[in-house]
């Protein structure tokens, strides 16, 4: 598998602004598990093995409330359900095949599909040259880079859980919105043509957050704002047939 | 303890992680022809953009399901839209998050 060095680092720098986000998640994931008194292999072989956050502390919260096997696995499953569409949504740019799509497919986190998009952009705005980037090669950067931190700081929260506690006055709620409403904005900012858009979507997420909570809650803003992006191309596809009709 | 619960987990999480894996790839593997086409492509371009808002709205305005915009935390978060619009670095918004929430915490206790 030959990987190409600047596409490599061009993931790495794309992720990094992500980074103190998974430091401090990681940390508070490790400390979760550390606290409750459970085996560092059981919470470290989840950071490797799922390598999926928000599954990962459901997991955890529900093996401290003793709850039974199968639920959790359904569950899980159910959380991690919007990671089809990041699969299908980059099904076009990853073209390579072999090993380096099964470790795509291994990495493709939240934060990596953030990532990939970012690239994506740039490339179709010609900011990034598209015959001077490895796609696969840059995904594969972030998701290392992003997987590393993720084990590293999973472990530190786990032995240093005490040191930590200082951490935890700011709430996890804070750190997801402070570390995506940077990109937020400056989608907003730099893509004019998705304004329209982002703002239907902005009312969508404040009138759904009212009935769903936590990931069942992302998934159903992902799947409306997909059924709205459909329905808005659909209707310029009858206008399109209906002028050249 | 620790050997039983270690054996009866590391099966599941080998399994949740292959349905990871597995709903991760399928698509980037094999996009079946009736999803090639301008419409299901314009719903599938539209996730970044969602899960933006998701990972930011309700994270912002709700807590634990209940609407709660009177916050330090939101004001906080709005202090920092000039900072990012006029310096265009999306990794500052979490660190001047931190940085005006400690302050706004200190200012109004």
């Amino acid at each position: 598998m030959k990987l190409h060095q600047s596409s490599i680092k061009l993931g790495v720098r794309f992720i990094s602004p992500i980074i103190p986000s998974i430091v401090l998640f990681g940390l508070v994931f490790g400390f979760t598990g550390g606290n409750a008194d459970l085996p560092f292999l059981l919470i470290s072989s989840t950071s490797f093995i799922i390598f999926a956050g928000t599954a990962q502390f459901f997991i955890i919260l529900a093996i401290i409330q003793h709850d039974p096997i199968i639920p959790i696995i359904i569950t899980a499953i159910v959380i991690n359900l919007r990671h089809l569409l990041y699969g299908a949504a980059l099904h076009d740019y990853v073209t390579t095949r072999g090993f380096k799509r099964f470790l795509v497919a291994y990495l493709l986190t939240d934060e990596v599909f953030i990532v990939a998009s970012q690239i994506k952009k740039k490339i179709n705005s010609n900011e990034l040259k598209e015959d001077m980037i490895h796609f696969e090669d840059a995904l594969i950067g972030a998701g290392i880079f992003a997987w590393s931190v993720w084990n590293i700081c999973t472990i530190v929260g786990y032995y240093f859980s005490d040191l930590l506690v200082t951490l935890f006055t700011i709430s996890s709620d804070f750190i997801v919105a402070g570390t995506f409403l940077g990109y937020l904005i400056l989608q907003w900012k730099n893509f004019p043509s998705d304004r329209l858009f982002l703002l239907e979507m902005i009312v969508i997420g404040l009138v759904s957050s009212f009935w769903f909570q936590s990931s069942i809650l992302l998934f159903v803003i992902l799947v409306l704002g997909a059924l709205i992006a459909m329905f808005e191309q659909y209707r310029e596809n009858v206008r399109v047939m209906s002028l050249e009709s | 303890m620790e050997i039983t619960e270690i054996t009866v987990f590391i099966p599941v999480f080998v399994l949740i992680g292959l349905a990871t894996f597995f709903m991760r790839g399928i698509f980037l593997f094999f996009l079946p022809r009736f999803m090639d086409n301008s419409i299901l492509k314009k719903g599938l371009n539209s996730v970044s953009n969602s899960l933006l808002i998701a990972l930011v709205i309700p994270f912002t305005f709700f807590v634990e399901g209940v609407f709660s915009p009177w916050r330090v935390e939101v004001l906080a978060l709005i202090a920092v839209i000039p900072i990012i619009w006029f310096s265009r670095k999306p990794g500052y918004s979490l660190i001047f998050g931190i940085l005006i929430l400690m302050g706004l915490n200190i200012l109004i206790p």
